[in-house]
């Protein structure tokens, strides 16, 4: 029995004491730092290796119209870092004198002056993001180009230096490249998932472009001088004198598909936006960059502008000093297959309902306040001089054509004046003389199809073997988009799609011409070609030369030996 | 190096206002506090209370999609590593709260001396003991009133506790911290990995406790039981 007692007894206090130790433990780990703390000094911890571990993180593609805002911690708070090291002690020592340091050859070729962590203690994490100052050439890239960021670490641990590299590979994109997102495409959930990178648009809203002020300025000449923004009604008398300055000058609205609609949208994603020197270079734009031009407009003039996104479309909102807000439907000035022009009137409607709706929630809507961002440190690149004077020409050359030499590129030019059925019937009054070569058919079944499509084609020739052919056509007007308005739909019949690249002066037989690099899709068939427009009394001939990708040599020595024995006489 | 960015009127104005149109005098309020462990790594607890209209126009942006939310966080939180981060929502009273883990918030120069730096336009505020407050009240572009109580808490074993600024000339609040507080915090911190890894994640304190005091029960029992096994008292020279 006292056995048993004792045992009883010194179990009975072991358990107490070891119930009492538990519990202790539990609250020690529960409050660590507190009673019961380790004990540790820098002398054991500068002997013990620390161990690290790194985590690089990097944006995968660059959009090179934004490079400035990569460059720049305090854009966007932050948040537009090209790579972000994230490193952590694992170890039981200290880590010491961390150095960091990065480079990208071609573009920043010197290792940086190093950045200096002077301790990291077991457990603790450090943070560096990487803001590189990319040189104002890469705003010159138009398309993707490959690069690499190399970092390297150094750091000292256990009275032994170490030193890491790490490569990461991504492009750079082209300056006219704008992705809307930096998600992938699985990763999108919704609308505005796709637009994730909407503040980098503020980079193509440029008021200070040497382009858009001159712009403003023939505007400001033509239309009787801007007003200071000082109200709404101030604003509004901009707007409406940039719009029917644009309407004047034949601004066209593009209607290529030019925004991301609806989820899944992936190709869109990325989409080519042009400059707005771009777009008013080429006289015609799609809604993204009607709008970007008008805010740039409207913010030299001294307004504040808004860039607003909605499915499928975006549009431009300015705001006055007292306030007010004017919202304008910049793809009011009509073209391609848009419809009609709107008036100012309506144009300022469509705006202000659209807006609307983004305000009561009705339309999901990004406003993008090109200002801020601006002002925030996403600004525009550094873009080459122009040739003001050349562009002042050309502006005058279109308020006194009304718009005749519009944009030049395929698909996104429109004409106000249209070849009607009569125009195409009408008679040449010229007798025009193209040398072909003998073996070349000239009143075959393809020519007969061709002038009956196209009634305004008087004439046509083609080689059998290789397809290559010529043809001219006569339309009563000297504007070159009525006329490749008139060939698109003609052709179209006939499964062609035609295709233009920009214009250059030339002479033909005497006469000061145009000449244009085109392409033709035939079926599945590429075609590459050229087209001459030649100005006649009462109007004007466009005579084209087409023929297969990859007989280009043939085709060009063909137009060679024939333009200059071409003949154009007047008939009475 | 890095700047602290919460506690931004713009970040909140960034990420919580949507282009609705607010009637005037509608009141927003914002409670942040930022918690600082002695490792150096923060814990960022953001309450808002919204008016009827925001709060519809916030839950049409973010309410299906709380991965957008997170990764707008984390944008603004760029200087930092973010390790966590939980929504509760409460639609009853329009109330949005966010808690976010976020690693790598100070920078060490050694010898336990801690950089915790701001904004430029960041106001101090009040230092009560190891905590700064400040409240702020804005007007926003949307019409709305929004009224801020900010809170930054140091680690209780942070000593010489200094405002100043830095190169940049942006705020700082440097403090010294012991040795011993950042590695019982590392040993603290794996011990909660461990347990989390055995699938008991937030209980050890308690089954530790709860396992201690049904020991020293059982102990105490036995103590008492052995009071019991007394030997027994035989009459002298024979039965009785």
């Amino acid at each position: 029995m006292v056995i048993l007692r004792v045992l009883c007894l010194l179990l009975g206090g072991f358990l107490m004491l070891l119930g009492v130790g538990v519990a202790a433990a539990g609250v020690v780990h529960k409050y660590a730092g507190g009673t019961g703390a380790t004990t540790a000094s820098v002398e054991t911890l500068d002997r013990s290796p620390g161990k690290l571990k790194k985590r690089l993180y990097y944006k995968k593609t660059v959009m090179t119209v934004a490079y400035k805002a990569y460059g720049n911690r305090e854009a966007g708070t932050g948040q537009y870092w090209m790579a972000k090291l994230v490193l952590e002690n694992e170890g039981k020592g200290l880590l010491k004198d961390i150095k960091i340091s990065y480079r990208i050859p071609d573009w920043i070729g010197e290792w940086t002056t190093p950045d200096i962590a002077p301790e990291l203690m077991p457990g603790q994490t450090f943070v560096y993001p990487i803001y590189p100052h990319f040189p104002a050439r890469v705003a010159t890239l138009r398309t993707r180009t490959p690069a690499e960021m190399q970092v390297r670490i150094q750091y000292t641990t256990g009275g032994e230096t170490k030193e890491v590299v790490e490569k990461r590979p991504f492009e750079f994109r082209g300056i006219n490249e704008i992705e809307y997102t930096s998600l992938p495409s699985e990763e999108i959930v919704n609308w505005y998932d796709q637009f994730d990178n909407s503040a980098l648009i503020a980079a193509y809203s440029m008021d200070s472009d040497e382009a858009v002020q001159t712009y403003l300025s023939k505007i400001s000449e033509t239309m009787g001088g801007i007003d200071v923004p000082s109200n709404a009604k101030n604003v509004a008398e901009t707007i409406y004198k940039i719009y029917n300055f644009q309407l004047r000058t034949g601004m066209t609205y593009a209607a290529a598909k030019g925004f991301p609609e609806k989820l899944g949208d992936v190709e869109a994603i990325v989409q080519n936006v042009r400059l707005p020197r771009e777009v008013i270079q080429n006289n015609a734009g799609l809604c993204i960059e009607l709008a970007l031009l008008m805010c740039a407009l409207c913010d030299a003039s001294g307004a504040h502008s808004r860039l607003v996104l909605i499915p499928g479309h975006a549009y431009a909102v300015v705001q006055a000093d007292d306030g007010s807000f004017v919202a304008f439907e910049c793809t009011g000035v009509g073209g391609g297959r848009a419809g009609d022009k709107s008036t100012f009137a309506q144009a300022l409607e469509t705006g202000k309902k659209e807006f609307l709706q983004v305000l009561r929630g009705e339309v999901m809507g990004i406003v993008v306040d090109l200002r801020q961002h601006q002002s925030g440190g996403i600004r525009p690149p550094e873009l080459p001089p122009i040739d003001k004077d050349a562009l002042l020409r050309t502006l005058a050359d279109r308020l006194r054509e009304g718009g005749g030499t519009g944009a030049v590129n395929g698909g996104e030019r429109r004409s106000q004046v249209v070849v009607t059925e009569k125009d195409a019937k009408a008679m040449p009054p010229v007798k025009v003389s193209i040398p072909i070569l003998a073996s070349w058919e000239t009143d075959g079944a393809l020519e007969r199809a061709a002038k009956a499509a196209a009634p305004a084609c008087k004439y046509m020739a083609h080689e059998e073997s290789s397809g290559t052919y010529v043809q001219w056509y006569y339309v009563p007007t000297t504007n070159v988009d009525a006329f490749l308005d008139y060939l698109d739909a003609t052709s179209s019949k006939l499964g062609l799609k035609y295709s233009f690249g920009k214009r250059e002066k030339v002479r033909v037989d005497g006469r000061d011409s145009l000449k244009a690099p085109l392409g033709v899709m035939v079926a599945n068939a590429d075609f590459r070609g050229e087209m001459y427009g030649v100005p006649i009394k009462g109007g004007a001939l466009y005579i084209i030369y087409a023929g297969p990708k990859d007989r280009s040599e043939e085709l060009r020595d063909l137009i060679d030996r024939s333009m200059p024995k071409i003949s154009i006489q007047e008939v009475n | 190096m890095k700047s602290l960015l919460i506690v931004l009127v713009m970040l909140t104005v960034g990420l919580w206002t949507m282009p609705v149109s607010a009637a005037p005098g509608d009141v927003e309020y914002v409670d942040q506090i930022f918690t600082i462990s002695p490792l150096g790594d923060g814990t960022i607890v953001v309450k808002h209370r919204f008016d009827a209209q925001t709060y519809i126009a916030w839950k049409n942006k973010y309410g299906s999609n709380i991965s957008l939310l997170k990764r707008d966080w984390s944008k603004m939180l760029s200087s930092y590593d973010i390790s966590d981060f939980d929504v509760k929502q409460s639609d009853m009273d329009r109330v949005v709260t966010i808690t976010i883990g976020a690693r790598g918030c100070v920078t060490t120069r050694g010898n336990g001396l801690c950089e915790l730096e701001f904004p430029k336009n960041f106001r101090m505020g009040d230092k009560v003991g190891n905590t700064y407050s400040f409240n702020t009240s804005s007007k926003l572009d949307t019409g709305q009133v929004l009224q801020m109580s900010t809170r930054v808490v140091l680690p209780p074993e942070a000593t010489d506790i200094k405002d100043s600024t830095n190169e940049v000339g942006n705020p700082l609040i440097t403090y010294q911290i012991p040795i011993a507080a950042v590695m019982n915090a590392r040993n603290s911190e794996k011990v909660v990995v461990k347990v989390e890894q055995a699938g008991l994640w937030g209980v050890n304190f308690w089954v530790w406790l709860g396992a201690g005091f049904v020991l020293a029960v059982v102990g105490f029992i036995f103590c008492i039981v052995s009071f019991f096994f007394r030997k027994r008292k035989v009459a002298a020279g024979g039965v009785i």
